[in-house]
């Protein structure tokens, strides 16, 4: 599928990133771990996962990205391209029910 | 798929779950009972298209056969990963490159976004619903290699070491295992990443990343450390308590492109190695380095894991845990008592832990307590195929063959020909999970022929001819060929070949006469047992025992008895670039593109002069990618 439209807005947010680095802890330190509870994690090690119910994602990802306001630019090109992902396929499993119906 | 054709076996009381790893590399799928495993398997074998990272449909089909269950009697269906979290490291890593992010957007956007995100309606499109509950559930990344090495061990409590390129952030975790809980205390977060360390030096030296990892171990021993210092001081900095931070200066993989830069050729002369071209001291040099770094890294992490858990086993997953010359160095340290490693450590093995972790922690799965043995069945777990399937297969293909009722006959018999220097296909019961093959899908030769590692190479594996083979020992024979005082089931320790069987050489001196070439090293015979033997007198033992696998075992007896040798070469049942093989079609196919003399195929003996013509449908030297 064709993600070009969404892959042009996504660079043009990239280019004007003010505030990110890859960092890791203990820079003038002993150590270079992270305690688990430093580090990126959802509340639940394994939890229930729906991607498909409107709206659902969207609140997922502002959710995960509530303290982070630059991460949160990407949600509308992040729900664009998977939603015009979901839709092609959905057509080509449509257009492959309609030529299995005819035939 | 057939589903009134499955034995709906399920009882009311059974939870039954389903694991998946997909997306990035080794898809697989796993299936457990009331947390006893059934069956799992690499979607690679089915496909034929090795390293298979799609949806793993075969796979998830064979399990539900194997278990006896349609999808809609799946209590749970568990994916190894957390979409979620995977995006926002990627999306992080866009942030932070900047104007340098489109590579990284073009290339990696759909699988990130499209794929991952959009995991459970995958397997809705495919399956039509997920599971019982219609929903799925995603696990930790880290945590699946956990619990897909703490789960199955024979430990109540462990010691947890986790090491792989990257999960979702972590690329490095330590935790500890007790009964069924499993917690992580400790993480290292990527881009600071062992495993990518490794497949970027797998990569410069001209070897394929995700593939070629092993074969970059497997050259070490001809080289010396000598960029060992280099590497401390340029590319990675490293804490007494096992903790290490990489040089990114020296690093593009978190661009998305190349795993490394002009900055990090200029450390070493000159650009990388192009794939199949000369090998020279250099890349032996670099990658004995790169080995001795790793070794001590894993040292450290373990030593560490020690001190804050107290725990006195260990257990390890993750790519990295593959690193079986590191593990072996582990061991002999005796930082643990025990340690126990999951043999399919990588992302396939994932699939097993996210079920197992689901079982124990989220649907309320029953108390666990360990036993003496672990729970892995041999990694046995795969499908087998039984002597009326390989019958038909036989007759309808008009096959020639030798039927043997009596497996003590068919011992002897192959016996007999591993001693006259006969290359012998071997398939036999359920297929290994995990890369390693465990003696039922094995070509297996003499290991005491000093012609037969190049022989295996050049006409039957069609590979680089200074990787080594691997043995099979006898368990309690173990110790009469290396000094190896545990099991190794699961060929995941290398341990030296006892002294008294070397036949010293002067290995610098060879290479220096020969201007690298490492053929004339190959071929110099390093010990009674030549062909496992590496030229630094180690090996990667697997150890047999009759109880994990019978048929295996008794072959190996058979063998001892003609030769006073309970040791044979065994190697994977594939060509180069194939998965190994998965069915009696493969092996057939296998067998007769090859220069193998003999397959057997359960209780069938074939002789490769007694067959017909075999006609290619295809080209498969161009099928099959090099790895």
């Amino acid at each position: 599928m064709s993600l070009i439209e969404e892959k042009g807005i996504m660079y043009t947010l990239a280019k004007h990133t003010v505030n990110c680095k890859f960092e890791s802890p203990g820079s003038n330190g002993q150590s270079f771990y992270y305690n688990y509870n430093e580090s990126k994690h959802l509340e639940d090690k394994i939890c229930v996962y729906e991607s498909d119910e409107i709206g659902a994602l969207r609140t997922r990802l502002l959710k995960l990205w509530e303290n982070d306001l630059e991460a949160q630019e990407y949600i509308p090109v992040i729900l664009a391209a998977y939603y015009k992902t979901r839709n092609e396929q959905r057509k080509q499993l449509e257009d492959i029910e309609l030529y299995n119906y005819m035939m | 798929m057939d589903n009134k054709a499955i034995k709906k076996t399920r009882k009311s009381d059974e939870q039954i779950v389903l694991g998946i790893s997909a997306l990035y590399h080794d898809s697989a799928a796993a299936i457990i009972r009331n947390g006893e495993i059934i069956a799992c398997a690499q979607e690679e074998r089915f496909t034929r298209k090795k390293h298979d990272n799609s949806l793993p449909v075969n796979a998830i089909n064979y399990c539900m056969k194997e278990a006896g269950v349609i999808i809609t009697q799946v209590d749970y269906i568990v994916y190894y990963d957390n979409p979620l979290l995977t995006l926002d490291r990627y999306i992080h890593n866009v942030m932070a490159l900047r104007e340098n992010a489109k590579y990284l957007i073009d290339t990696k956007l759909e699988n990130v976004v499209c794929n991952s995100l959009a995991i459970d309606r995958l397997i809705k499109e495919k399956f039509g619903v997920i599971g019982k509950a219609n929903k799925l559930l995603t696990c930790e990344h880290h945590i699946s290699h956990a619990a897909s090495a703490f789960y199955p061990s024979p430990f109540q409590s462990a010691a947890i070491l986790t090491i792989d390129g990257v999960g979702e952030w972590a690329t490095t975790t330590i935790g500890y295992g007790n009964g069924k809980k499993i917690e992580i205390i400790e993480e290292i977060d990527y881009p600071h990443s062992l495993g990518l360390l490794y497949s970027a030096f797998t990569a410069f030296c001209g070897f394929k990343v995700n593939s070629g990892e092993y074969k970059f171990m497997g050259l070490a021993p001809y080289g010396e450390p000598a960029y060992y210092d280099l590497l401390k001081k340029e590319i990675i900095d490293i804490k007494p308590d096992g903790s290490y931070r990489l040089n990114l200066e020296y690093f593009d993989f978190y661009k998305g492109k190349y795993m490394t830069n002009d900055k990090f050729a200029d450390l070493f002369g000159e650009s990388a190695r192009e794939m199949e071209s000369k090998i020279t001291r250099r890349e032996m040099n670099i990658a004995a380095s790169v080995q001795k770094l790793t070794e001590e890294i894993i040292i450290l992490l373990s030593k560490h894991a020690k001190e804050i858990t107290g725990e006195k086993n260990l257990v390890l997953a993750g790519g990295v845990a593959l690193n079986c010359v590191a593990n072996g160095k582990l061991l002999k340290e005796k930082v643990f008592d025990k340690i126990w490693i999951q043999p399919a450590a990588g992302d396939a093995g994932g699939a097993l832990g996210c079920a197992l972790y689901a079982y124990y922690n989220y649907s309320g799965g029953a108390k666990r307590t360990a036993g003496k043995k672990d729970l892995l069945k041999g990694s046995y777990l795969g499908p087998g195929f039984d002597s009326v399937e390989i019958k038909s297969y036989l007759d309808k293909n008009r096959l020639c063959y030798e039927e043997y009722k009596n497996k003590d006959t068919l011992y002897k018999i192959i016996a007999k020909a591993l001693s006259m220097q006969k290359v012998v296909g071997w398939f036999q019961g359920r297929m290994e999970f995990g890369p390693r093959a465990l003696g039922n899908r094995s070509i297996l030769a003499d290991a005491r022929s000093e012609k037969m590692q190049s022989k295996l190479n050049l006409k039957i594996k069609y590979r680089e001819s200074f990787r080594p083979f691997a043995p099979s020992v006898l368990r309690e024979k173990a110790d009469d060929f290396f000094e190896l005082e545990d099991e190794s089931p699961y060929m995941l320790f290398v341990a030296p070949v006892k002294e008294d069987r070397l036949l010293k050489f002067d290995k610098n001196e060879l290479l220096q006469r020969h201007h690298d070439d490492m053929l004339p090293l190959v071929s110099v015979k390093r010990s009674d047992i030549p062909a496992i033997t590496h030229v630094d007198y180690s090996a990667r033992i697997q150890t047999v025992s009759e109880e994990t696998n019978y048929d295996y075992y008794h072959l190996l007896l058979e063998f001892e008895k003609i030769t006073g040798y309970g040791v044979i070469i065994n190697t994977s049942f594939n060509v180069r670039g194939e998965p190994i093989v998965c069915t009696p079609e493969d092996a057939y196919r296998c067998f007769m593109r090859t220069e193998m003399d003999i397959l057997v195929l359960e209780n069938y003996i074939l002789y490769k002069e007694n067959q017909p013509q075999y006609e290619d449908k295809e080209d498969w030297r161009d099928t099959y990618e090099l790895d």
